[in-house]
């Protein structure tokens, strides 16, 4: 490199006002960008709010109809949410909003317990499984229907084993397996409540 | 202005996927139903096309040196605009094109246009850029999706072809990926080499 270069570009580097003029210019991006971004929050903000409210409740009506729920403290480890459920004053049992390990990632999930310690229902809000291979236990309501009426009566769930069985999909054992772990973590937080 | 030139670059002769192998990983993420390859496609086109109009805009002000963190802020802009209106309005497709939308930012598909193309051009010549480009993408992941959908589970665009149990699951898979995306290199490079001899 030639001597001239050098000092060239030592005093491009030191220039300070052209530093400021680069260090300006991307403040005034990101300023106006910023704005921007403020407007747009501010308008879609309430809507996605009461989008994802509206999903909360409908995955919590399908799991466990009731008139209403009241937030309760969650004890077990993977539950993300737990609520106790009320018909009128008569509890109606609990809703309990947990998330399990599934085999390419975490699946989250609604189940519905009655104030027995039995499964209600079973909901999957948010999974990333499979196509066609985790979906057929994930995705499938036929399938999660299989855990209603279980419960701790006879141990933890087990896959397609033991005296608590729930019959998982072949092909799909992660999966299953993610699920029932899900539904065993739920039951242990509402056993831990009662 | 060359409309027609550079719908036929973006589309054919210079098409983002096929010839500039650009934005590989997204294509080969979500081409797994056509549904999701139509939303991809369109929401890479407004980003892109926006992102060219406004880079274009800002050309003469931008200093060479820092203009690619420039470049990196309007696009992030755009693109998180665009993931909190479909969030807020299409929560459907917000839903299943998922982390994808986010991952825009960081499609090369639009920061190469924006540095070969709207930060040497005027704003209206960067717009029809930024469509043809975004066109050419979104009918490879139409191509794609609509291939690997039929094959990996029996559908089309949601609508039964044949019983599921006789597709090929592979299809679906990021293997099926590869291979369509494979095949339609291939086949574009082959029609290629033919045009150019056959132009001779």
């Amino acid at each position: 490199m030639s001597r001239e270069n050098a000092e060239r570009r030592q005093s491009i580097s030191i220039d300070p006002r052209y530093v400021g003029r680069l260090a300006g210019t991307l403040l005034g991006i990101c300023l106006a960008t910023a704005l921007l971004l403020g407007v747009v929050n501010q308008v879609t903000k309430p809507r996605i709010d009461a989008i994802q409210r509206e999903k909360q409740e409908a995955a919590m009506a399908q799991v466990l109809p009731a008139e209403r729920y009241e937030p309760a403290e969650a004890a077990a480890g993977g539950v993300t949410a737990l609520y106790r459920a009320f018909e009128g004053a008569e509890p109606a049992g609990y809703v309990v909003q947990v998330t399990a390990n599934g085999s390419q990632g975490a699946i989250q999930m609604m189940v519905g317990v009655d104030v027995n310690g039995a499964v209600t229902g079973v909901s999957v809000i948010k999974h990333s499984e499979t196509p066609n291979i985790g979906t057929k236990v994930v995705a499938d309501q036929a399938v999660l229907d299989r855990f209603i009426g279980m419960s701790r009566d006879g141990g933890e769930i087990t896959v397609n084993t033991g005296n608590n069985r729930f019959d998982g999909v072949t092909g799909a054992t992660y999966s299953s397996r993610g699920v029932a772990d899900g539904v065993n973590a739920a039951l242990a937080a509402v056993a831990a409540l009662s | 202005m060359h409309i027609g030139k550079q719908l036929k670059e973006g589309l054919l002769t210079q098409n983002p996927v096929l010839v500039q192998l650009l934005g590989m990983c997204s294509t080969l993420a979500i081409t797994t139903t056509v549904a999701n390859g139509i939303g991809m496609g369109l929401s890479v086109t407004i980003i892109l096309t926006l992102s060219n109009i406004f880079i274009s805009l800002l050309r003469r002000i931008i200093p060479e040196q820092v203009r690619i963190a420039a470049y990196i802020v309007v696009i992030a802009g755009f693109v998180t605009i665009v993931d909190l209106l479909l969030q807020a309005f299409f929560p459907d497709i917000a839903e299943s094109l998922g982390v994808f939308i986010p991952l825009i930012v960081v499609n090369c598909i639009i920061l190469a246009r924006a540095e070969s193309f709207a930060s040497k051009n005027k704003p209206l010549a960067a717009a029809v850029d930024g469509l043809c480009q975004g066109v050419g993408y979104t009918l490879v992941l139409l191509v794609m999706s609509a291939i690997r959908e039929l094959l990996g589970s029996g559908t089309l665009a949601g609508t039964a072809v044949f019983p599921g149990e006789y597709a090929a699951q592979m299809m679906a898979l990021p293997v099926g990926g590869f291979l369509t995306l494979g095949f339609l290199i291939a086949l574009m490079q082959w029609a290629r080499s033919k045009a150019g001899k056959g132009g001779k």
